[in-house]
């Protein structure tokens, strides 16, 4: 047993979870432990996850299956599966399996022919796996440029990182089209490594509670000395930003009263597959810390 | 067992214990008191407050393996806990 009344000094309480350590000071003696779930196996599932942006070399399909909850490891890899995805001008590119045969590409299936695609183009993606049809549509939607990216000392963190030496932080600076109901992902890079502050964090935004300059948003990692920092947003449609603000809210479910019950996130893929399709356009910006 | 949704909690049951002490009349004073001693969750059963999962980690919060691996968390709140009350009657 474990006291939990020091947690409450950590920042970035959810709403929740103040909640239960509110309530929990009450007894000063809170806890929490695993616990196993007998849990009965259903049927997996297909589960795709489908990329076309207007960036050369960026176009991808995944195709595995969805596992048990206590399985570890990869998920199972569909390798035999037909992909095609087809704009709406009649163009038609095949997709094959893991062309360069890297061992751990397995259920990855990329264009026969180099594409990229075009903003404002609608794309189909059909998926036959399994004897069963998948398809799914999305639209490119054009995005901003990122100005600039800048880096500043955050003295926080210099007093008391989390991981020793990085402590530099990164601003990026872009105007935000307000005629338009937009939304975006964020993915960010150190040393060209796609990093994570939580291994449970996404990063996505509608642009509803923003102004037009976006002067200083800061990344959500820290570098150090002679990183290479980079950021990359991509445009998203509005099923695509529900599919991850739902991907979210579970992942990071806790279990309080106000969070919703677990659900497979909604997703613009037909016949009861899991996954996305994503159609984006992506900008990127990088920045160097130096001394 | 239970299939996809069928997951109940696991059953809630508590006992609680309390006895009351009324002292003999005092005619001197003007006012009446009692106390109340009580034991709330007397056999200290964790009772499930929520259950939630998340990825297989250490009590230090580290990742344990690659990070495939999940584990559900039982949240539970009140142990055994004793209290005194007293109440003012005038």
């Amino acid at each position: 047993m474990k006291t939990q009344n020091s947690n409450i000094f950590y920042k970035a309480l959810s709403m929740k979870k103040a909640l239960i350590y509110s309530l929990s000071l009450l007894s000063l003696t809170a806890c929490e432990e695993t616990v196993v779930l007998d849990l009965e196996e259903t049927t997996p599932k297909i589960v795709i996850e489908g990329q076309v942006t207007d960036r050369a070399g960026y176009q991808f399909v995944k195709v595995s299956k969805s596992t048990n909850f206590y399985a570890s490891g990869k998920t199972p890899r569909v390798t035999d599966a037909t992909i095609t995805v087809a704009d709406d001008l009649g163009n038609e590119y095949t997709f094959v399996h893991n062309p360069r045969n890297h061992a751990d590409s397995a259920g990855y299936y990329l264009p026969q022919t180099p594409f990229t695609g075009v903003i404002d183009r609608t794309y189909t993606l059909t998926v036959v796996a399994e004897g069963q049809t998948y398809t799914a549509q999305d639209k490119l939607n054009r995005i901003t440029t990122i100005d600039k990216l800048e880096y500043r000392i955050d003295e926080d963190e210099r007093e008391d990182p989390e991981d020793p030496g990085r402590f530099y932080e990164v601003l990026m600076f872009v105007k935000e089209p307000k005629e338009t109901r937009d939304y975006y992902l964020f993915k960010t890079y150190r040393n060209d490594s796609l990093t994570y502050n939580e291994d449970t964090d996404v990063y996505y935004a509608d642009d509803e509670l923003v102004g037009e300059n976006i002067d200083g948003f800061p990344l959500p990692i820290f570098y150090s000395v002679n990183d290479l920092a980079r950021a990359e947003v991509y445009s998203l449609s509005r099923d695509a930003f529900i599919f991850y603000r739902d991907l979210d809210k579970l992942l990071n479910n806790d279990g309080g009263m106000f969070t919703q019950p677990p659900a497979d996130p909604r997703t613009n893929i037909s016949n009861g597959a899991l996954g996305l399709f994503q159609v984006s356009a992506v900008v990127s910006s990088e920045i160097r810390i130096n001394e | 067992m239970s299939e996809r949704n069928g997951y109940r909690l696991p059953a809630f049951h508590r006992l609680d214990l309390s006895a009351t002490l009324n002292p003999r009349k005092n005619a001197t004073r003007k006012w009446k008191g009692q106390w109340i001693f009580s034991l709330y969750n007397v056999y200290s059963r964790k009772n499930a407050f929520t259950v939630y999962t998340r990825t297989k980690k250490d009590s230090d919060g580290d990742i344990i393996g690659d990070g495939t691996q999940k584990e559900a968390r039982m949240v539970y709140l009140f142990p055994f806990m004793p209290s005194v009350t007293y109440n003012i009657k005038f």
